[in-house]
């Protein structure tokens, strides 16, 4: 027996079950919009790495989901099931707690960087928290890289969607997250910078 | 005749058009324009636009205001294009709307074009909350509005759509703006070439695929076929952070509006995805898709219902003004 639960921007994830495990089954669509060539590629090089990196920054204390299965050319991945809350919900919902998720997601992607593995795709529909603890999903686009601005391109995307999703909080968080991403990096300030040289170059800025 | 309704005349000149539009409550009334076209094989240069724009804006004024049938005594309130655009020709806009505002003793009130492109579209489509897929030659952004803001959720990082066609579009010989040129090509197109592809998380980034397909087309390839390679892949790109952006946001409806808008093949991917997602797909009338009066005249009317208006001395343009700065007063 399966579940639909969601219909992502890439994937369908399917509540299932998996000898005897409680499982997400994530499949990656066929885009109608990509041509076929370019949908096989892409699907399978995205399931590929998410895998991959799914189970490399655990090495790293960062929380992802247990892979059980992934068949890259069904781009399919079966996984461990977070029951836990999205931080998009949880600060739609307003829930203020005392654990401090924002510095812990600041943490997180700086040890992620560290080891220059850069996310790609750090939205807040992309952490879950669970029991207190941090979960990061969503490998997809991840990919390796040393160089400053891909860092800084990831804390852009994370910004700039808080700004835009959360804006009434957007000052405390982003905040929190600066300040959990400059406690354990010692390249935090120059990546930090190059945040703001990215916006600047934004179309019809003004700073 | 209803002695009741808000008349507002708009006037924009950002970029290659200049345009004054007559708009009554719900009513378009007139929607009169002059476009600047430079030699073949060149971009717009701001100076001559301005010159052209200066020429034709008596002209263009005088038709706005028969057409309309109404008297330029009965305007409530002027609107005009404050920016983004380019410097020469939104100071033309501006001049003709602070004189006509003085002469006449109207209110005076500052649009943001972009604005205008998201507000004309949804003017037509009357969506409740969507998302807008912004797309011409100074946007390439996905938004939603949430708190008086229409919010940026991903933009182009470098070149917009607009200006990736036109660039091409120039070593290819053709005047700006040449989206028409590449869609008529790119249908003839039968090979598809590699190109690359760039999506960083919401964003998308279109100067690599420029130089690559410039390189291309120098190297002598069929020209077709990059057209139809350039424009597979640019949407699909664009696709790709509106699906993100629409899954993000679980909203379901997609408004596309711009100049870009008009791109058949770009409604068409877009639409695709509208029907995976079961969102409703709305685009904006082909006659309104591109730089217009219309979209100043309906902001410029909203503003002034909210009395967002601006004083002649404080009437200033802006080159650049990002739509995530404006207060959207009509709006909850």
């Amino acid at each position: 027996m399966e579940r639909l639960i969601k219909i992502g921007a890439e994937a369908n994830i399917y509540l299932s079950s998996w000898h005897g495990l409680e499982v997400i089954r994530k499949v990656r669509r066929p885009k109608p919009y990509w041509r076929i060539e370019l949908d096989l590629k892409i699907r399978r090089i995205r399931t590929i790495r998410e895998t991959y990196y799914i189970n490399l920054v655990k090495k790293f204390g960062v929380l992802t989901p247990l892979i059980y299965f992934s068949d890259p050319f069904k781009g399919e991945i079966v996984m461990e099931y977070i029951m836990g809350k999205r931080v998009k919900d949880i600060v739609e919902n307003n829930a203020t707690k005392s654990y401090d998720m924002f510095y812990d997601i600041g943490k997180k992607l700086a040890i992620m960087h560290s080891h220059n593995i850069i996310h790609g795709d750090p939205t807040t529909s992309n952490f879950i928290v669970k029991e207190n603890k941090l979960y990061i999903i969503d490998f997809g686009l991840t990919f390796y890289s040393q160089r400053i601005e891909d860092k800084a391109v990831d804390i852009h995307l994370l910004k700039q969607v808080i700004k835009s999703a959360h804006p009434k909080y957007f000052e405390e968080i982003f905040g929190k997250i600066v300040a959990g991403y400059s406690s354990v990096y010692s390249l935090a300030n120059k990546i930090l910078e190059n945040v703001k040289e990215i916006e600047r170059r934004g179309r019809y800025a003004t700073f | 005749m209803n002695e009741n309704r808000i008349l507002c005349l708009g006037v924009e000149s950002t970029a290659h058009t200049f345009s004054v539009s007559v708009l009554a409550d719900n009513k378009i009334l007139s929607n009169e324009k002059e476009v600047y076209v430079p030699p073949p094989g060149e971009g717009i240069h701001p100076y001559e636009a301005a010159q052209h724009h200066l020429k034709k804006a008596k002209k263009v004024l005088q038709n706005a205001l028969i057409k309309s049938g109404v008297s330029i005594k009965d305007i409530d309130v002027i609107a005009y294009s404050a920016g983004p655009g380019l410097g020469p020709c939104l100071r033309v806009g501006a001049v003709v709307a602070r004189t006509l505002a003085n002469y006449y003793n109207k209110p005076l009130t500052a649009v943001n074009h972009a604005i205008g492109h998201i507000e004309l579209a949804n003017f037509f489509a009357k969506a409740i909350d969507p998302v807008v897929v912004l797309v011409s030659g100074g946007h390439t952004l996905v938004s939603t509005y949430l708190l008086k803001k229409w919010r940026i959720f991903g933009e182009t990082l470098d070149i917009t759509l607009g200006q990736l066609f036109d660039q091409l579009g120039r070593e290819l010989g053709f005047n700006s703006p040449a989206g028409k040129y590449i869609e008529e090509l790119a249908g003839r197109g039968k090979k598809y070439l590699e190109m690359p592809y760039s999506v960083k998380g919401n964003n998308v980034s279109f100067s690599g695929l420029l130089t690559y397909a410039k390189n291309l087309i120098k190297k002598g390839y069929n020209k077709e076929d990059v057209c139809y390679s350039v424009q597979e892949t640019a949407f699909a790109m664009l696709t790709e952070v509106t699906e993100r952006l629409l899954a993000f946001s679980e909203k379901r409806e997609i408004i596309l509006t711009g100049g870009v808008a008009a791109n058949l093949r770009l409604q068409e991917m877009i639409r695709s995805l509208c029907e995976v997602h079961d969102a409703k797909f709305y685009v904006i009338p082909k006659e309104f898709s591109g730089d217009c009066g219309a979209q100043i005249a309906l902001v410029g009317l909203l503003q002034y219902k909210t009395n967002n208006l601006v004083n002649i001395k404080d009437s200033v343009v802006r080159q650049s003004w990002r739509i995530d700065e404006v207060d959207v007063t009509w709006r909850d």
